[in-house]
């Protein structure tokens, strides 16, 4: 079933509908997508009692208002973009009902640049290859427009007001530190240049959905930094002739000719994510172990949102 | 293999890197190889990226190791080296309108290399071309082996759009676009054959492997073709590769 949410009196500046991303067409030249912040997501679907990956609306910098159709129980995670219901200050990181008619504003960022809506039954909209997220490069999907209505699997609102506790939720510095596994192509690059890359702190320029360009060090080669194209994803951090590195991110091609450094953690991605432009990265290596660990403490935190019938409550 | 190497890549996925030059050789290898494991059908395997010289698998992080996935595809490989088969793969016939309005690249292509357009179309149709991977767009064939007299710089300036299924030459390299996107290549014509659709039960129409085989068509049945996918009655032709 499907059940009129809301329509859209302004899209703002981009927004779209995105879950956990698209798995097993990379091959076919497919990249991921999903929520840039998928750590958001997840939480926003664990607070109205969905599956970790439903579909969830990604507001990115807002501008965005949008106007509640019927009763539906939310959630508003990621970034603080100074959202507000009928013009007072809406809750984040915790359920609310969003009442017919009640309209719900995105002004700009306060802190982060993502914030994430989540419905109870999750957002209803077209599938292509297993996956509600919108690419809309590769036609699957286009952004949100004025004038669009979303729908919900479900307009049940079976849930009391629960939110996720303060010590819990993440908060989004504009200067952060994240860690990466090293690729095989270290030898591409001067040492010097290696070591001035972990070593200091480079500026977001430029970034969409598909990778941000980073100011700051440009890394010398030993010879040439084009190689024979190979597979590349969300997190992996490239360097083109310019020098200057690239993050690429959920919409990243799946294969690039640039030398690599390495991938971002998946336990570090949603920092990037969240981080404007002028924010400012540090650089540390680590092992693809102590990553999996992370990784793995991550997962379990997510998984034990759901599990847990007791959230505590919000005040 | 002593001449393979198994390295990490970020913490859920591991890169099996194949001496470092574009070959037919190596291609079939890393084919073998990417067809074993997908028949193994491993359950944390997530995406098997295959390129040039490199097979990258993904995997869930959360179920298993760098370590663990490593010996596992080491046994595959094992398994499947030891058997003396050639990886199978299909020729995919493609019939291309060159010129006209659709390939308004093709004097320039001609001219540039001191050839007629007929010249050009028969060069650039006169063999297949390997499938070494897909990327840069979804559905995108990376085609091997162009005749390099027809290779023609890309255009200075990218047009802001190529249409879904045209046909085109940048540098030594031919291809064809799966979707409708910006460009720098030189336009010589436009198949009508939808190599992504999403609605198809098979959506992507090229695998790694294939090979390309362009026909040269006239305008009428360019048209009649593309009125016959309209209301399902064409076959696209797609038949086994002779070892």
């Amino acid at each position: 079933m499907s059940y009129l949410l809301c329509s859209i009196e302004k899209a703002g500046i981009l927004t779209s509908i995105q879950d956990l991303g698209r798995f097993g067409y990379q091959h076919y030249g497919v990249p991921i997508s999903g929520a840039m912040d998928k750590v958001a997501l997840q939480i926003g679907n664990g607070l109205v009692g969905n599956d970790l990956g439903a579909a969830c609306l990604e507001v990115t910098m807002g501008g965005t208002t949008l106007q509640a159709s019927h009763d539906h129980l939310v959630a508003i995670t990621g970034a603080d973009l100074d959202a507000k219901l009928n013009g007072r200050r809406a809750p984040l990181w915790s359920t609310f009902i969003w009442r017919k008619g009640d309209t719900l504003t995105f002004k700009g960022p306060v802190e982060g640049i993502r914030a994430y809506i989540a419905v109870q039954g999750g957002l209803d909209s077209d599938s292509i290859l297993g996956s509600q997220s919108v690419y809309e490069r590769g036609q699957m999907g286009r952004h949100i427009q004025s004038g669009d209505q979303l729908y919900s699997h479900s307009n049940q609102i079976d849930r009391k007001k629960i939110g996720l506790s303060h010590d819990k939720r993440p908060s989004y510095d504009k200067d952060i530190d994240v860690r990466m596994v090293v690729s095989q192509h270290e030898s591409y690059i001067k040492k010097e240049s290696i070591e001035a890359f972990f070593n200091t702190t480079y500026t977001v320029s430029a970034g969409d959905r598909m990778g941000i360009q980073l100011d700051g060090e440009a890394m010398t080669f030993q010879d040439t930094g084009d190689i024979i194209s190979e597979a590349v994803t969300f997190g992996t951090v490239q360097v083109p002739s310019s020098g200057t590195p690239v993050i690429l991110m959920a919409d990243s091609q799946t294969t690039g000719g640039y030398v690599t450094i390495g991938n971002i953690i998946r336990a570090d991605l949603w920092k990037i994510a969240q981080l404007p432009p002028g924010g400012k990265i540090n650089f540390h290596k680590i092992s693809h172990e102590e990553a999996r660990k992370l990784s793995k403490d991550l997962h379990a935190f997510l998984s034990s949102l759901q599990k847990e019938a007791k959230y505590i409550p919000s005040k | 293999m002593r001449d393979i190497q198994y390295v990490p890549f970020g913490e859920n996925g591991i890169k099996i890197v194949f001496p470092n030059h574009i070959s037919q050789e190596i291609h079939e290898r890393i084919l073998k190889l990417y067809q074993s494991v997908k028949r193994h059908t491993v359950e944390s395997i997530t995406d098997i990226v295959p390129s040039y010289t490199v097979l990258t698998v993904y995997f869930n992080e959360t179920l298993t190791s760098f370590n663990q996935m490593k010996e596992k595809l080491e046994s595959i490989w094992a398994s499947a080296d030891a058997r003396d088969e050639t990886p199978s793969s299909r020729v995919v016939t493609l019939p291309v309108y060159y010129g006209g309005e659709v390939g308004e690249d093709l004097p320039k292509v001609a001219s540039a290399n001191n050839f007629s357009q007929e010249d050009v179309i028969n060069l650039h149709s006169s063999r297949d071309y390997l499938t070494y991977m897909i990327g840069f767009l979804p559905g995108f064939p990376y085609l091997g082996g162009m005749d390099e007299r027809i290779a023609t710089p890309r255009l200075e300036k990218p047009r802001g759009r190529v249409e879904a299924g045209s046909v085109g030459i940048a540098g030594s390299q031919t291809g064809v676009y799966p979707i409708g996107a910006p460009g720098g290549w030189n336009i010589i014509g436009q198949t009508p054959i939808p190599i992504v659709d999403f609605t198809r039960e098979e959506p992507f129409l090229i695998e790694m492997g294939d090979y390309i085989r362009f026909r040269p068509v006239q305008h009428k049945e360019y048209e009649e073709i593309k009125q016959r996918i309209k209301n399902g009655s064409y076959t696209i032709e797609i038949v086994d590769k002779e070892a």
